[in-house]
Protein backbone atom coordinates (compact mmCIF):
# COMPACT_ATOMS: atom_id res chain seq x y z
CA UNK A 1 0.00 0.00 0.00
CA UNK A 2 2.70 2.35 0.70
CA UNK A 3 4.82 1.59 -1.76
CA UNK A 4 2.20 1.98 -4.14
CA UNK A 5 1.24 5.64 -3.01
CA UNK A 6 5.47 7.07 -2.93
CA UNK A 7 4.94 5.36 -6.86
CA UNK A 8 2.36 7.58 -7.36
CA UNK A 9 3.87 10.46 -5.93
CA UNK A 10 6.72 9.97 -7.93
CA UNK A 11 4.92 9.05 -11.37
CA UNK A 12 4.18 12.37 -12.76
CA UNK A 13 7.42 13.89 -12.21
CA UNK A 14 9.11 11.45 -14.66
CA UNK A 15 8.08 13.02 -17.74
CA UNK A 16 9.77 16.87 -16.25
CA UNK A 17 12.81 14.75 -15.27
CA UNK A 18 13.13 12.99 -18.20
CA UNK A 19 12.82 16.05 -20.39
CA UNK A 20 15.20 18.00 -18.64
CA UNK A 21 17.72 15.10 -18.45
CA UNK A 22 17.31 15.45 -22.29
CA UNK A 23 17.34 19.21 -22.66
CA UNK A 24 21.08 18.83 -20.71
CA UNK A 25 22.61 16.38 -22.77
CA UNK A 26 20.71 18.08 -26.31
CA UNK A 27 22.83 21.22 -25.26
CA UNK A 28 25.92 20.36 -23.35
CA UNK A 29 26.82 18.34 -26.29
CA UNK A 30 26.32 21.08 -28.48
CA UNK A 31 23.67 18.79 -30.52
CA UNK A 32 21.41 21.71 -30.18
CA UNK A 33 23.09 25.09 -30.48
CA UNK A 34 23.57 26.04 -26.69
CA UNK A 35 23.64 29.87 -27.52
CA UNK A 36 19.96 29.55 -28.23
CA UNK A 37 19.57 26.67 -25.36
CA UNK A 38 21.92 26.90 -22.56
CA UNK A 39 21.49 24.26 -20.52
CA UNK A 40 19.99 23.62 -17.44
CA UNK A 41 23.30 24.08 -15.33
CA UNK A 42 23.92 27.52 -17.27
CA UNK A 43 20.85 28.87 -16.13
CA UNK A 44 20.64 27.40 -12.73
CA UNK A 45 24.64 29.35 -12.81
CA UNK A 46 22.93 32.28 -13.98
CA UNK A 47 20.47 32.28 -11.14
CA UNK A 48 23.16 32.22 -8.82
CA UNK A 49 24.96 35.11 -10.28
CA UNK A 50 22.42 37.72 -10.34
CA UNK A 51 21.03 36.52 -7.19
CA UNK A 52 24.33 37.58 -5.92
CA UNK A 53 24.40 40.97 -7.98
CA UNK A 54 21.58 42.12 -6.30
CA UNK A 55 20.01 42.45 -9.93
CA UNK A 56 17.11 39.52 -9.72
CA UNK A 57 16.11 40.93 -6.71
CA UNK A 58 15.72 44.27 -7.69
CA UNK A 59 13.97 43.48 -10.55
CA UNK A 60 11.38 40.97 -8.61
CA UNK A 61 10.63 43.28 -5.67
CA UNK A 62 9.39 46.10 -8.59
CA UNK A 63 7.14 43.36 -10.50
CA UNK A 64 5.96 41.87 -7.53
CA UNK A 65 4.94 45.68 -5.67
CA UNK A 66 3.45 46.22 -8.89
CA UNK A 67 1.16 43.18 -9.10
CA UNK A 68 0.23 43.77 -5.94
CA UNK A 69 -0.53 47.24 -6.44
CA UNK A 70 -2.40 46.59 -9.07
CA UNK A 71 -4.39 43.79 -7.59
CA UNK A 72 -5.38 46.08 -4.56
CA UNK A 73 -6.77 48.67 -6.51
CA UNK A 74 -8.13 46.64 -8.83
CA UNK A 75 -9.40 43.75 -7.33
CA UNK A 76 -11.10 46.68 -4.95
CA UNK A 77 -12.49 48.32 -7.28
CA UNK A 78 -13.98 45.67 -9.19
CA UNK A 79 -15.31 43.59 -5.42
CA UNK A 80 -16.85 46.93 -4.50
CA UNK A 81 -18.95 47.51 -7.95
CA UNK A 82 -19.89 43.70 -7.66
CA UNK A 83 -21.14 44.50 -3.43
CA UNK A 84 -23.09 47.53 -4.74
CA UNK A 85 -24.81 46.33 -7.59
CA UNK A 86 -25.24 42.97 -6.41
CA UNK A 87 -26.86 44.21 -3.34
CA UNK A 88 -28.82 47.24 -4.78
CA UNK A 89 -30.51 46.41 -7.66
CA UNK A 90 -30.92 49.82 -9.11
CA UNK A 91 -26.72 50.18 -8.98
CA UNK A 92 -26.89 47.01 -10.86
CA UNK A 93 -29.44 48.03 -13.81
CA UNK A 94 -27.28 51.24 -13.71
CA UNK A 95 -23.79 50.30 -14.08
CA UNK A 96 -23.93 46.71 -15.00
CA UNK A 97 -24.32 46.70 -18.60
CA UNK A 98 -21.87 49.99 -19.20
CA UNK A 99 -19.20 47.46 -16.97
CA UNK A 100 -20.20 44.55 -19.53
CA UNK A 101 -19.16 46.78 -22.13
CA UNK A 102 -16.01 48.26 -21.11
CA UNK A 103 -14.85 44.51 -20.10
CA UNK A 104 -15.33 43.28 -23.69
CA UNK A 105 -12.45 46.11 -24.83
CA UNK A 106 -9.39 43.61 -24.56
CA UNK A 107 -7.04 45.63 -21.78
CA UNK A 108 -3.85 45.02 -23.57
CA UNK A 109 -5.05 46.90 -26.59
CA UNK A 110 -4.98 49.79 -24.31
CA UNK A 111 -1.27 49.79 -24.18
CA UNK A 112 -0.44 52.15 -27.04
CA UNK A 113 -3.18 54.74 -25.36
CA UNK A 114 -1.68 54.29 -22.40
CA UNK A 115 2.05 54.83 -23.10
CA UNK A 116 0.80 58.08 -24.89
CA UNK A 117 -1.12 59.07 -21.52
CA UNK A 118 0.70 57.84 -18.69
CA UNK A 119 4.29 57.32 -20.55
CA UNK A 120 6.18 53.92 -19.24
CA UNK A 121 6.24 54.79 -15.53
CA UNK A 122 4.40 53.10 -12.67
CA UNK A 123 1.28 54.36 -13.24
CA UNK A 124 1.06 53.34 -16.37
CA UNK A 125 2.10 49.45 -15.33
CA UNK A 126 -0.40 49.48 -12.34
CA UNK A 127 -3.09 50.80 -14.49
CA UNK A 128 -3.14 48.23 -16.85
CA UNK A 129 -2.93 45.31 -14.06
CA UNK A 130 -5.49 47.40 -12.11
CA UNK A 131 -8.12 47.35 -15.17
CA UNK A 132 -6.89 43.32 -15.97
CA UNK A 133 -7.71 42.15 -12.36
CA UNK A 134 -10.96 44.48 -11.83
CA UNK A 135 -13.49 42.66 -13.99
CA UNK A 136 -13.09 38.92 -13.32
CA UNK A 137 -13.54 39.90 -9.55
CA UNK A 138 -16.38 42.54 -10.53
CA UNK A 139 -17.99 40.05 -12.36
CA UNK A 140 -17.86 36.80 -9.97
CA UNK A 141 -18.62 38.85 -6.94
CA UNK A 142 -22.08 40.47 -8.84
CA UNK A 143 -22.86 36.96 -9.21
CA UNK A 144 -22.02 35.29 -5.99
CA UNK A 145 -23.91 37.83 -4.30
CA UNK A 146 -27.03 37.52 -6.62
CA UNK A 147 -26.96 34.08 -6.09
CA UNK A 148 -27.03 33.68 -2.56
CA UNK A 149 -29.37 31.31 -1.73
CA UNK A 150 -33.14 33.46 -0.83
CA UNK A 151 -34.39 31.06 1.73
CA UNK A 152 -31.26 31.66 3.76
CA UNK A 153 -31.78 35.52 3.64
CA UNK A 154 -35.57 34.82 4.51
CA UNK A 155 -34.59 33.01 7.13
CA UNK A 156 -32.31 35.82 8.85
CA UNK A 157 -34.72 38.37 8.38
CA UNK A 158 -37.27 36.23 10.52
CA UNK A 159 -34.54 36.02 12.81
CA UNK A 160 -34.25 39.67 13.01
CA UNK A 161 -31.16 40.23 11.26
CA UNK A 162 -30.94 43.60 10.25
CA UNK A 163 -28.77 44.79 7.06
CA UNK A 164 -24.88 44.79 8.36
CA UNK A 165 -25.68 41.75 10.24
CA UNK A 166 -27.40 40.24 7.25
CA UNK A 167 -24.44 41.08 5.02
CA UNK A 168 -22.12 39.68 7.25
CA UNK A 169 -23.55 36.43 8.53
CA UNK A 170 -25.80 35.00 5.23
CA UNK A 171 -24.25 37.42 2.02
CA UNK A 172 -20.81 37.62 1.90
CA UNK A 173 -20.11 34.44 3.31
CA UNK A 174 -22.74 33.06 0.79
CA UNK A 175 -20.92 35.14 -2.23
CA UNK A 176 -17.34 33.95 -1.01
CA UNK A 177 -17.11 30.80 -3.26
CA UNK A 178 -17.69 32.88 -5.93
CA UNK A 179 -15.67 35.52 -5.06
CA UNK A 180 -12.88 33.08 -5.01
CA UNK A 181 -13.25 32.11 -8.46
CA UNK A 182 -12.82 35.17 -9.32
CA UNK A 183 -9.64 35.90 -7.11
CA UNK A 184 -8.13 33.10 -8.65
CA UNK A 185 -8.71 34.52 -12.35
CA UNK A 186 -7.56 37.15 -11.46
CA UNK A 187 -4.19 36.35 -10.37
CA UNK A 188 -3.61 34.73 -13.66
CA UNK A 189 -4.77 37.95 -15.09
CA UNK A 190 -2.25 40.02 -13.08
CA UNK A 191 0.82 38.16 -14.11
CA UNK A 192 -0.03 37.96 -18.01
CA UNK A 193 -1.03 41.48 -17.99
CA UNK A 194 2.31 42.71 -15.42
CA UNK A 195 4.59 40.42 -18.28
CA UNK A 196 3.34 42.31 -21.85
CA UNK A 197 2.91 45.41 -19.87
CA UNK A 198 6.74 44.82 -19.07
CA UNK A 199 8.16 43.39 -21.59
CA UNK A 200 6.69 45.85 -24.24
CA UNK A 201 7.26 49.41 -21.98
CA UNK A 202 9.15 49.45 -19.55
CA UNK A 203 12.77 50.24 -17.61
CA UNK A 204 12.65 47.64 -14.08
CA UNK A 205 11.34 44.56 -13.81
CA UNK A 206 11.05 41.15 -14.61
CA UNK A 207 10.13 41.40 -17.91
CA UNK A 208 12.38 44.53 -18.40
CA UNK A 209 15.30 41.67 -17.60
CA UNK A 210 14.27 39.58 -20.13
CA UNK A 211 13.73 42.19 -23.01
CA UNK A 212 17.15 43.92 -22.19
CA UNK A 213 18.82 40.28 -22.20
CA UNK A 214 17.34 40.22 -26.18
CA UNK A 215 19.80 42.83 -26.73
CA UNK A 216 22.64 40.85 -25.13
CA UNK A 217 21.89 37.55 -26.78
CA UNK A 218 21.94 36.69 -23.22
CA UNK A 219 19.27 33.48 -23.76
CA UNK A 220 19.86 32.11 -20.21
CA UNK A 221 18.28 35.22 -18.59
CA UNK A 222 15.70 35.25 -20.89
CA UNK A 223 14.59 31.69 -19.89
CA UNK A 224 15.26 32.29 -16.27
CA UNK A 225 12.87 35.11 -16.69
CA UNK A 226 10.56 33.00 -17.71
CA UNK A 227 11.07 30.20 -15.26
CA UNK A 228 10.57 32.88 -12.56
CA UNK A 229 7.11 34.00 -14.18
CA UNK A 230 6.14 30.33 -13.99
CA UNK A 231 6.88 30.26 -10.13
CA UNK A 232 5.41 33.34 -9.44
CA UNK A 233 2.35 32.64 -11.21
CA UNK A 234 2.26 29.28 -9.24
CA UNK A 235 3.11 30.88 -6.24
CA UNK A 236 0.28 33.28 -6.04
CA UNK A 237 -2.37 30.68 -7.44
CA UNK A 238 -0.64 27.66 -4.41
CA UNK A 239 -1.72 30.75 -1.60
CA UNK A 240 -5.12 31.49 -3.18
CA UNK A 241 -5.67 28.12 -2.97
CA UNK A 242 -4.24 28.15 0.74
CA UNK A 243 -7.06 30.84 1.87
CA UNK A 244 -9.30 29.52 0.02
CA UNK A 245 -9.31 26.34 1.94
CA UNK A 246 -9.14 28.19 4.92
CA UNK A 247 -11.89 30.74 5.04
CA UNK A 248 -14.04 27.49 2.87
CA UNK A 249 -13.71 24.77 5.11
CA UNK A 250 -17.21 24.73 6.12
CA UNK A 251 -18.14 23.52 2.18
CA UNK A 252 -18.21 20.20 1.45
CA UNK A 253 -15.92 20.08 -1.56
CA UNK A 254 -13.45 21.21 0.71
CA UNK A 255 -13.91 19.42 3.74
CA UNK A 256 -12.97 16.11 2.28
CA UNK A 257 -9.40 16.56 2.28
CA UNK A 258 -9.15 16.78 5.38
CA UNK B 1 -44.99 30.66 33.45
CA UNK B 2 -44.35 31.20 29.90
CA UNK B 3 -47.49 31.15 27.52
CA UNK B 4 -48.00 30.71 23.86
CA UNK B 5 -49.90 33.24 22.34
CA UNK B 6 -53.12 33.49 21.48
CA UNK B 7 -54.40 34.80 18.36
CA UNK B 8 -57.18 36.70 16.44
CA UNK B 9 -57.58 36.60 12.98
CA UNK B 10 -60.11 38.60 11.21
CA UNK B 11 -61.08 38.78 7.60
CA UNK B 12 -57.96 38.97 6.36
CA UNK B 13 -57.93 38.47 2.55
CA UNK B 14 -54.66 38.33 0.41
CA UNK B 15 -54.13 38.78 -3.19
CA UNK B 16 -51.41 38.89 -5.73
CA UNK B 17 -52.32 40.97 -8.72
CA UNK B 18 -55.87 39.75 -9.70
CA UNK B 19 -55.37 36.31 -8.31
CA UNK B 20 -56.80 35.81 -4.39
CA UNK B 21 -55.06 33.54 -2.45
CA UNK B 22 -57.45 33.74 0.86
CA UNK B 23 -60.86 34.94 1.00
CA UNK B 24 -61.82 37.39 4.35
CA UNK B 25 -61.08 34.48 6.70
CA UNK B 26 -61.96 34.40 10.43
CA UNK B 27 -60.09 32.19 13.08
CA UNK B 28 -59.78 32.56 16.76
CA UNK B 29 -56.93 30.20 18.71
CA UNK B 30 -56.31 29.80 21.91
CA UNK B 31 -53.42 30.15 23.79
CA UNK B 32 -51.15 27.23 23.71
CA UNK B 33 -52.84 25.11 20.73
CA UNK B 34 -51.72 23.22 18.38
CA UNK B 35 -53.46 23.57 14.98
CA UNK B 36 -53.08 21.70 12.01
CA UNK B 37 -53.53 23.07 8.51
CA UNK B 38 -54.41 20.58 5.57
CA UNK B 39 -55.48 21.21 2.36
CA UNK B 40 -54.58 20.71 -1.24
CA UNK B 41 -51.43 22.55 -2.92
CA UNK B 42 -52.69 25.49 -3.43
CA UNK B 43 -54.95 26.25 -1.44
CA UNK B 44 -53.43 28.96 0.35
CA UNK B 45 -52.13 27.53 3.96
CA UNK B 46 -48.62 28.56 2.85
CA UNK B 47 -49.69 31.98 2.17
CA UNK B 48 -51.42 32.42 5.44
CA UNK B 49 -48.75 31.01 7.08
CA UNK B 50 -46.45 33.91 5.81
CA UNK B 51 -49.23 36.36 6.97
CA UNK B 52 -48.63 34.89 10.39
CA UNK B 53 -44.86 35.15 10.09
CA UNK B 54 -45.19 38.67 9.16
CA UNK B 55 -43.11 37.76 6.17
CA UNK B 56 -46.61 39.16 4.07
CA UNK B 57 -49.26 41.65 4.80
CA UNK B 58 -52.64 40.76 4.13
CA UNK B 59 -54.26 42.61 1.80
CA UNK B 60 -57.39 43.34 4.05
CA UNK B 61 -58.34 42.18 7.69
CA UNK B 62 -55.76 42.38 10.78
CA UNK B 63 -54.07 39.57 12.67
CA UNK B 64 -53.79 40.11 16.17
CA UNK B 65 -51.43 37.92 18.54
CA UNK B 66 -52.20 38.62 21.92
CA UNK B 67 -54.12 41.58 21.05
CA UNK B 68 -51.18 43.03 19.64
CA UNK B 69 -51.63 44.09 15.90
CA UNK B 70 -49.04 42.06 13.44
CA UNK B 71 -47.02 44.17 11.42
CA UNK B 72 -44.06 42.61 10.21
CA UNK B 73 -41.44 40.46 11.34
CA UNK B 74 -42.14 39.48 15.32
CA UNK B 75 -39.31 38.24 17.52
CA UNK B 76 -42.70 36.22 19.38
CA UNK B 77 -43.58 33.98 16.38
CA UNK B 78 -40.42 31.41 14.83
CA UNK B 79 -40.95 29.91 11.75
CA UNK B 80 -39.49 26.36 11.07
CA UNK B 81 -39.42 26.09 7.00
CA UNK B 82 -39.53 23.03 4.42
CA UNK B 83 -35.72 23.27 4.49
CA UNK B 84 -33.80 23.26 6.94
CA UNK B 85 -32.42 26.56 5.85
CA UNK B 86 -29.03 26.12 8.40
CA UNK B 87 -26.49 28.56 7.04
CA UNK B 88 -23.41 25.94 6.32
CA UNK B 89 -20.93 28.38 7.17
CA UNK B 90 -21.92 27.79 10.87
CA UNK B 91 -21.19 25.21 13.09
CA UNK B 92 -24.24 23.40 14.34
CA UNK B 93 -24.06 25.31 17.56
CA UNK B 94 -23.92 28.77 15.97
CA UNK B 95 -26.77 27.91 13.77
CA UNK B 96 -28.81 27.40 17.17
CA UNK B 97 -27.24 30.96 18.56
CA UNK B 98 -29.03 33.06 15.07
CA UNK B 99 -32.31 32.05 17.66
CA UNK B 100 -30.76 34.71 19.91
CA UNK B 101 -29.65 37.24 17.41
CA UNK B 102 -32.44 39.77 18.38
CA UNK B 103 -31.78 38.98 22.15
CA UNK B 104 -29.07 42.20 22.92
CA UNK B 105 -28.88 41.48 26.53
CA UNK B 106 -27.06 37.87 26.52
CA UNK B 107 -23.56 37.86 26.63
CA UNK B 108 -21.71 35.54 24.00
CA UNK B 109 -20.85 32.92 26.68
CA UNK B 110 -24.63 32.69 27.97
CA UNK B 111 -25.88 32.34 24.10
CA UNK B 112 -23.24 29.24 23.78
CA UNK B 113 -24.93 28.24 27.01
CA UNK B 114 -27.96 28.31 25.78
CA UNK B 115 -27.36 26.98 22.87
CA UNK B 116 -25.78 23.61 24.13
CA UNK B 117 -28.71 23.43 26.48
CA UNK B 118 -31.57 23.58 23.69
CA UNK B 119 -29.77 21.03 21.67
CA UNK B 120 -29.54 18.70 24.03
CA UNK B 121 -33.54 19.22 24.41
CA UNK B 122 -33.08 18.15 20.37
CA UNK B 123 -31.10 15.04 21.33
CA UNK B 124 -28.01 16.58 19.48
CA UNK B 125 -25.59 17.04 22.32
CA UNK B 126 -21.90 16.32 21.37
CA UNK B 127 -22.62 17.50 17.72
CA UNK B 128 -22.30 21.15 18.08
CA UNK B 129 -19.08 21.98 16.64
CA UNK B 130 -20.04 20.07 12.99
CA UNK B 131 -20.72 21.56 10.41
CA UNK B 132 -24.51 21.09 9.09
CA UNK B 133 -23.66 19.22 5.81
CA UNK B 134 -22.40 16.38 7.43
CA UNK B 135 -25.73 16.06 9.47
CA UNK B 136 -28.42 13.97 8.07
CA UNK B 137 -31.89 15.53 7.05
CA UNK B 138 -33.70 14.81 10.42
CA UNK B 139 -30.54 15.73 12.49
CA UNK B 140 -30.63 19.37 9.86
CA UNK B 141 -34.43 19.61 10.95
CA UNK B 142 -33.96 19.15 15.15
CA UNK B 143 -31.13 22.16 14.47
CA UNK B 144 -33.71 23.96 13.08
CA UNK B 145 -36.60 23.45 15.35
CA UNK B 146 -33.73 24.45 18.02
CA UNK B 147 -32.63 27.76 16.60
CA UNK B 148 -36.86 28.10 16.07
CA UNK B 149 -37.50 27.71 19.89
CA UNK B 150 -34.31 28.62 21.38
CA UNK B 151 -35.72 32.44 22.17
CA UNK B 152 -39.13 30.67 23.77
CA UNK B 153 -41.34 31.76 21.06
CA UNK B 154 -44.63 32.63 21.70
CA UNK B 155 -46.10 31.35 18.20
CA UNK B 156 -44.51 28.80 15.92
CA UNK B 157 -45.16 28.51 12.61
CA UNK B 158 -44.20 24.95 10.89
CA UNK B 159 -44.65 24.82 7.26
CA UNK B 160 -44.20 21.85 6.07
CA UNK B 161 -41.47 20.84 8.02
CA UNK B 162 -40.93 17.41 7.88
CA UNK B 163 -42.18 16.71 4.36
CA UNK B 164 -38.59 15.65 2.96
CA UNK B 165 -37.94 12.81 5.59
CA UNK B 166 -38.53 9.38 5.61
CA UNK B 167 -41.38 7.99 7.49
CA UNK B 168 -39.19 6.29 10.90
CA UNK B 169 -37.48 9.70 11.22
CA UNK B 170 -40.86 11.36 10.82
CA UNK B 171 -42.61 9.57 13.86
CA UNK B 172 -39.43 10.26 16.19
CA UNK B 173 -39.71 14.41 15.27
CA UNK B 174 -43.21 13.68 15.82
CA UNK B 175 -42.39 12.88 19.34
CA UNK B 176 -39.70 15.88 19.77
CA UNK B 177 -42.36 18.15 17.86
CA UNK B 178 -45.24 17.10 21.14
CA UNK B 179 -42.43 16.84 23.85
CA UNK B 180 -41.25 20.67 23.53
CA UNK B 181 -44.67 21.65 22.84
CA UNK B 182 -45.48 20.28 26.51
CA UNK B 183 -42.41 21.42 27.71
CA UNK B 184 -42.29 25.00 26.24
CA UNK B 185 -46.36 25.51 25.76
CA UNK B 186 -45.81 27.37 22.73
CA UNK B 187 -49.56 27.81 20.48
CA UNK B 188 -48.07 26.16 16.88
CA UNK B 189 -49.51 25.74 13.74
CA UNK B 190 -48.56 23.04 11.41
CA UNK B 191 -49.08 23.18 7.82
CA UNK B 192 -49.02 19.75 6.38
CA UNK B 193 -50.60 17.73 3.13
CA UNK B 194 -50.34 14.46 5.70
CA UNK B 195 -53.80 14.30 7.25
CA UNK B 196 -52.50 11.58 9.56
CA UNK B 197 -49.53 13.84 10.94
CA UNK B 198 -52.35 16.37 11.29
CA UNK B 199 -54.20 13.89 13.66
CA UNK B 200 -51.11 12.93 15.50
CA UNK B 201 -50.22 15.93 16.99
CA UNK B 202 -52.79 18.82 16.90
CA UNK B 203 -55.28 19.48 18.82
CA UNK B 204 -57.63 20.92 16.27
CA UNK B 205 -57.60 20.65 12.41
CA UNK B 206 -58.36 23.44 9.99
CA UNK B 207 -58.94 22.55 6.32
CA UNK B 208 -58.41 25.23 4.11
CA UNK B 209 -59.83 25.05 0.51
CA UNK B 210 -60.06 28.09 -2.04
CA UNK B 211 -58.37 30.57 0.37
CA UNK B 212 -61.92 29.87 2.53
CA UNK B 213 -61.78 27.44 6.25
CA UNK B 214 -64.09 24.85 4.90
CA UNK B 215 -63.31 22.45 7.70
CA UNK B 216 -62.67 23.22 11.52
CA UNK B 217 -62.35 19.61 13.61
CA UNK B 218 -61.15 19.49 17.33
CA UNK B 219 -59.17 16.44 17.84
CA UNK B 220 -60.22 15.20 20.95
CA UNK B 221 -58.28 11.80 20.97
CA UNK B 222 -55.73 11.10 24.23
CA UNK B 223 -51.89 11.54 23.04
CA UNK B 224 -49.77 9.82 22.44
CA UNK B 225 -52.15 9.02 19.28
CA UNK B 226 -51.35 5.61 17.54
CA UNK B 227 -51.64 4.90 14.11
CA UNK B 228 -54.09 2.06 15.18
CA UNK B 229 -56.58 3.50 17.26
CA UNK B 230 -59.82 3.19 15.47
CA UNK B 231 -60.75 6.56 16.71
CA UNK B 232 -57.26 8.36 14.83
CA UNK B 233 -58.14 6.43 11.79
CA UNK B 234 -62.08 6.78 11.72
CA UNK B 235 -61.38 10.67 11.73
CA UNK B 236 -58.13 10.17 9.32
CA UNK B 237 -61.01 8.96 6.56
CA UNK B 238 -63.60 11.57 7.36
CA UNK B 239 -61.26 14.27 6.57
CA UNK B 240 -60.04 12.57 3.68
CA UNK B 241 -63.50 12.08 2.45
CA UNK B 242 -63.84 15.42 2.51
CA UNK B 243 -60.79 17.17 0.89
CA UNK B 244 -61.58 14.71 -2.26
CA UNK B 245 -64.96 15.20 -2.48
CA UNK B 246 -65.00 18.74 -3.78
Amino acid sequence: MKKNKTMEGIVPWVLPLLLLILWQIASSSEWIPSRLFPAPTVIVQTFIEELQSGILLHHLGISTYRALVGLLIGGGIGFILGLINGLFPFAGKFFDSTIQMIRNVPHLALIPLIIIWLGIGETAKIFLVSLGVLFPIYVNTYHGIRTVDRGLIEMGRVYGLRSWELFRKIILPGALPSIFVGLRYALGLMWLTLIVAETIASDSGIGYMAMNAREFMKTDVIILSIIIYALLGKLADVLAKVIEEKTLKWHPSYAKQK
Amino acid sequence: MEQGAGLQVTQISKSFGSVSVLEKLDLTVQQGEFISIVGRSGCGKSTFLRLLAGLDEPTTGEIQLNEQRIKGINPEVRVMFQESRLLPWMTVVENVEIGLNDQASLSKEEKRNQALKMLEQVGLKGRENEWPHVLSGGQKQRVSLARALISRPKLLLLDEPLGALDAFTRLEMHQLILKLWNEHRFTAFLVTHDVAEAISLADRILLLEKGKIAMDLPVEIERPREREDHHVSELETKVIRRVMHT
